[in-house]
This record gives structure tokens, sequence and C-alpha cells, in this order.
């Protein structure tokens, strides 16, 4: 990874959760986080911003993630932005469904704050080398 | 005894088989037009019978309590079948009342000179509209499928039917015609209306079934999310500090963050261990069949818990040798081996041992783990693997847990990974559990890209 850092769209209704996971990707994995609580956050966020990544929480009041993920990715600029899901329902159904709905990846709370920056590098990075081969999405990499 | 004889022999038999098991079903089954159908067959019955001992004996008794009894019976379907009807329970004054009008309409009817035929009429509107209810739901649900079409027809069929077999069968010569075509619509009616309620009974309890489960999926998805979103938080900040993503601690910091951070571990791992077991108990756990080499999983499991028996000065003997391969839920496998070894662990006194072995046996592969702990007594050995049962030791020792972990592993290993779980033990002389594991083949299909 070179130049600019990496722009991440984080939606998570939990403050608490928002802020440490923003903590971890800006000091160790070196982006650049803007916070969402909600859908409509998420929303007004990208009239000024468009991310490269969209790390979204799957259970969310009003909206939840995956649709939360529809609506951001129905705007043109963001339908080809990766997202990756962070989630404690983590049974393999779950992940499959998540993945199924075009994320590149699930990441399975709780989450350790050290791991989770690699995870959502390794991450990125294979969905980057797959887009030149496939556009199948796979699994991501869920812990336990 | 003649063919006419014989032929009614049968047929009220056919009666008898037919009204016990409806009145049995009745009796079991929610279903109030089945009952009120019901009765008024065996009011039917009833008046039929009393009819031919009227005739009998009537003259000599010079009372017709007989058909006293016959008014009363059918006027008590009619109203019932009114009631099912409108599918409202009447107040039962107006109920008895209307009760009273009939059988005096009944008894009025015949002092009256009406003929039999006619002061009947009640009991036959009885079954009529229980026929007639019945055709209703038969044609609107259309729920009769498959083997049961052939008694579609049967309700009505039996309207017309009526006035044209009994007739028949007095003074008769093909009197047996009409008691073989009486028979065989009891049987097809009567039976049908059996397996129709047994049928709509079944579909309503899958129905049910499928509400409960989808309602512990809820509440588990609810509950799941409820308990984890504050440890996360909690794990992660402590993990966070550790880590000096906020800058350096001090010795006594770090080690209050370590003191968060092995605290809401532990509160983690209870909170797994409850929810997959409530997962087992809702049947919402699933299992894949993964390629796995058990010789890895027993090694991965030794080397995770290896800090925890590294602190209780227990040693852990395991010779890892060369793959033993077979396709098993992988991480449901390791859950497994994990909950032994932290039991062994937990239970072992300070410089104990515990020695692992993997072998196969026939079709099987077969963990030991020994340990030389305090033992289970033969008492305990019979509840170990039932929820929430813990030894005396672990309520005097602190040894924490849920008490579910050997009921979790059990349900694991028999219901989802196909082989059995055990424990030999004697007191003062360690415990061992054994867990066998089938060897299998990959399926054809999975290969193929099912999953």
């Amino acid at each position: 990874m070179s130049g600019l850092p990496l722009r991440v769209l984080l939606v998570d209704d939990e403050r608490d959760i928002r802020r440490i996971v923003a903590r971890c990707l800006t000091v160790l994995a070196k982006m650049e986080v803007v916070e969402a609580g909600s859908c409509a956050e998420a929303l007004a966020c990208v009239t000024s911003f468009v991310p490269d990544l969209i790390v979204l929480d799957v259970m969310m009041p009003d909206q939840d993630g995956p649709a939360t993920m529809a609506q951001l990715r129905a705007l043109p600029p963001l339908a080809r932005v990766p997202v990756i899901f962070l989630t404690a329902k983590c049974r393999q159904s779950d992940v499959d469904a998540l993945v199924s709905l075009g994320a590149i990846g699930v990441i399975a709370k709780p989450f350790d704050p050290v791991a989770l920056a690699s995870q959502v590098t390794d991450l990125l990075a294979r969905a980057n080398s797959r887009i030149s081969s496939t556009n199948m999405p796979t699994r991501g990499e869920p812990m336990k | 005894m003649t063919v006419v004889g014989l032929a009614s022999l049968v047929n009220t038999l056919a009666i008898v088989v037919v009204l016990g098991i409806s009145a049995k079903v009745a009796a079991h089954y929610e279903a109030p037009f089945f009952r009120l159908w019901t009765r008024g067959y065996v009011g039917l019955v009833v008046m039929l019978a009393l009819e031919s001992i009227n005739t009998m004996f009537v003259r000599r008794l010079g009372f017709d309590l007989a058909e006293l009894t016959v008014y009363a019976t059918s006027s008590i379907s009619f109203l019932e079948a009114g009631t099912a009807l409108s599918e409202k329970t009447p107040n039962p004054f107006w109920r008895n009342l209307a009760l009273a009008f009939f059988v005096l309409l009944g008894v009025g009817l015949r002092l009256a000179g009406v003929p039999f035929g006619m002061a009947i009429l009640p009991g036959v509107l009885t079954v009529s509209v229980g026929y007639i209810r019945l055709g209703l739901v038969f044609l609107q649900k259309a729920q009769f499928r498959g083997s049961s079409t052939l008694w579609i027809a049967g309700p009505l069929l039996i309207l017309g039917a009526w006035p044209l077999t009994y007739p028949l069968v007095e003074g008769s010569p093909y009197g047996w015609l009409g008691y073989l075509f009486a028979s065989l619509l009891h049987l097809s009616v009567g039976f049908g209306m059996i397996v129709y309620v047994l049928e709509r009974h079944t579909a309503t309890l899958q129905k049910q079934h499928q509400e409960l489960e989808q309602l512990q999926d809820d509440f588990l998805a609810t509950i799941s999310h409820e308990l984890r979103t504050p440890v996360t938080a909690i794990k992660a900040g402590a993990g966070a500090l550790q880590a000096g993503l906020l800058g350096p601690l001090s010795s006594e910091q770090a080690d209050y963050v370590d003191i968060i951070s092995r605290n809401s571990n532990r509160l983690h791992g209870l909170i797994n261990e409850l929810l997959n077991f409530a997962e087992a108990q809702a049947q919402a756990m699933t299992f894949s069949e993964d390629e796995t080499d058990v010789v890895k999983v027993v090694a991965d499991a030794v080397r995770s818990i290896a800090p925890f028996a590294a602190e209780r000065e227990v040693k852990l003997l395991f010779e890892s040798g060369p793959p033993l391969l077979t396709y098993t839920d992988q991480a449901r496998f390791a859950q497994v081996v994990l909950n032994l070894l932290s039991n062994a662990v937990k239970f072992s006194p300070n410089g104990g041992e515990i020695r692992l072995t993997l072998s196969r046996r026939g079709d099987n592969i077969c963990l030991e783990v020994r340990d030389n702990g305090p033992g289970i007594s033969e008492e305990d050995q019979t509840r170990l693997f039932s929820k929430f049962f813990r030894t005396g030791r672990a309520n005097t020792r602190q040894s924490g847990g849920t008490g579910l972990g050997l009921a979790l592993a059990k349900k694991i290993v028999e219901d989802g990974l196909k082989g059995a779980i055990w424990v030999e033990s004697k007191l003062e002389e360690g415990s061992t559990f054994f867990v066998t594991i089938p060897v299998l083949q990959a399926k054809p299909d999975i290969t193929a890209g099912g999953k």
C-alpha cells in the first residue's frame, strides 16, 4: 500500500465499538476513517466523500447492515466500493449469506483490535487480486 | 343366519369400528365439527337401535321412553350443529332454552301423530349439517390430496345415499345389498373423517413447530447481539490498551488492563458456551463436512490450552503422528477437544499430567484424554453429560464454567459428528474421556461444489 491513505467509512450504531475500530484502523493500518452511527448518517457522509472501503455493522436499529449496504451501493460512485461486515452473528450460514450479498468479507465480533487492521487489509488485498481473475465473491476470514 | 342378517351384522360391526375410532380421535384432537359429527353419528345410530327396540317392546311397556331419548339426543346434536356452523358458543341460557324447545318439539310432533321418519328430522339434519360443513372445508381448503382424495365425495354421497339405503333394507330380498352399501359408506366416510382430522392435526403441529423454531432463532440472534456487543467493546478496548494503541502503560496499569482482558475473555467464553448450547437445543446448529486432519486439530487444541495448563503447572502429553484424515465438522470437533482438555486441566492437581492418545479403531478414530485428577464417582459419571450438572468438586473449587460444556460436547459428538463420547473413571485414580468419530470418505457431491 502506498500513496494516499485508504479512506474508510465505518458504520456502527455502537459508539464505543466505532471509536475502537476507528483507532485500530487509523493507528495500525494508517487508514483515514469517517464514522457514521446509522444508515442515514452514512448517506449524509458520502455526499462529500467517496470511501475506498466500507466497514458495516450488521445488526443496527432502523436500517441493518445489508440494507445500509444496498442503499450506499445504489449511489453510482459507491457501486463498486468493497464492503466488510462486522458481526456478532457468525454462524457459517450467516457469514455465507452476507458474502452472497456481495461483501468481500466478514469479521466476527468480538474482534482482536490488533488483528482487526491486518484482517481488513488482507481482505482488501484478496478482493483486489480477485477482481482481475473473477468477479465471484468468496468468503472472508471469520474468526472464532 | 340369513344373508341379510349377516350383512346387517357386518354393517353393525363397521359402525362400531368407525364410531370407536372416531370417539377416540374426537377425544384427543381439537376439532369441534368432528366432535359434532361423531355425536350426531352416535345419535342416529342410537335412534335406529332404539327404533328397533321400540317396535319390539313399546306395546308391551306402554310407554315410549326410547323415543324420548331419541328426541333428546337428536335435539342436542341439532343445537350443536348450529353452534358449530356459527362458530360461536351460545349463551348457556339460550342454549338450555333451545334444548328444551327441541326436546318438546320432538315429543310434541310424535304425540301429534307425526310419523317417526318425520320426527327424526332434527337428528338427520344434525349429521347433514356436519357433512355439509366438512364438505365445505374439503372444497375450500382442498386439503385432501393424494391418498386422501378418495374421501372427498364421501360426506356428500351419504347425504343422498341415506334415504336410498335403509328403506331398501326393510323387508326387501335385496336387503343385503343395502346393508353392504351402508357398510361401505360407514367405513369410507368414517375413515375419511378420521384421516382428515389427523392430517389437519399434523399440519397444525408442523406449523406450530416452525413458528417455535423461528421464535427461538430470533431470540438467540437478539440475545447473542445484546450480550456480545458490550463484551466486544470491553475486550477490544482492553486489547487496544494492551497493544499500546493509546501509548505505553505503566506496569501497574498493564496489570489492571490484563485483569479486564482476562475476565472479559472469560465472560466471552461463558456467553459463547451458553449460546452454543441454546443453539444446539434449538436445533439451530449446522454441521459441515470438511476434510479434517484429526491429529492437527488435537495438536492445535493442545497448543492453545498450553498457557492455561502452564499456569496450573499441568503437563500436557501428546505425540502427534502421521495425519489421520476424515470428513467431519472441524470447528465443532475442535470445540469438543478443547472442552475436554480445559476440563482436564481444571480438575488436575498442580503438577498433574494429561495424556492425549489418538488411535484408529476399526472404522473410527478414537481420542483419549486421560488425567490423573481426583476421578469421578460412579454416581456422578451417570449425570456427567447432562446439562447444568457439576460435580461436587466443581462447587467446592473455583473452577468456573456453566455446567454446559460436557452436555454440549455430547450433543455435538452424537448429533453432529455421528460419534460417541464417554468417560471411564475411578475415584483417586483419574479419569479418561473417550471420543470416537467415524472415518468418512468425501461425499461425491461435496467436491462437485454443493456448499
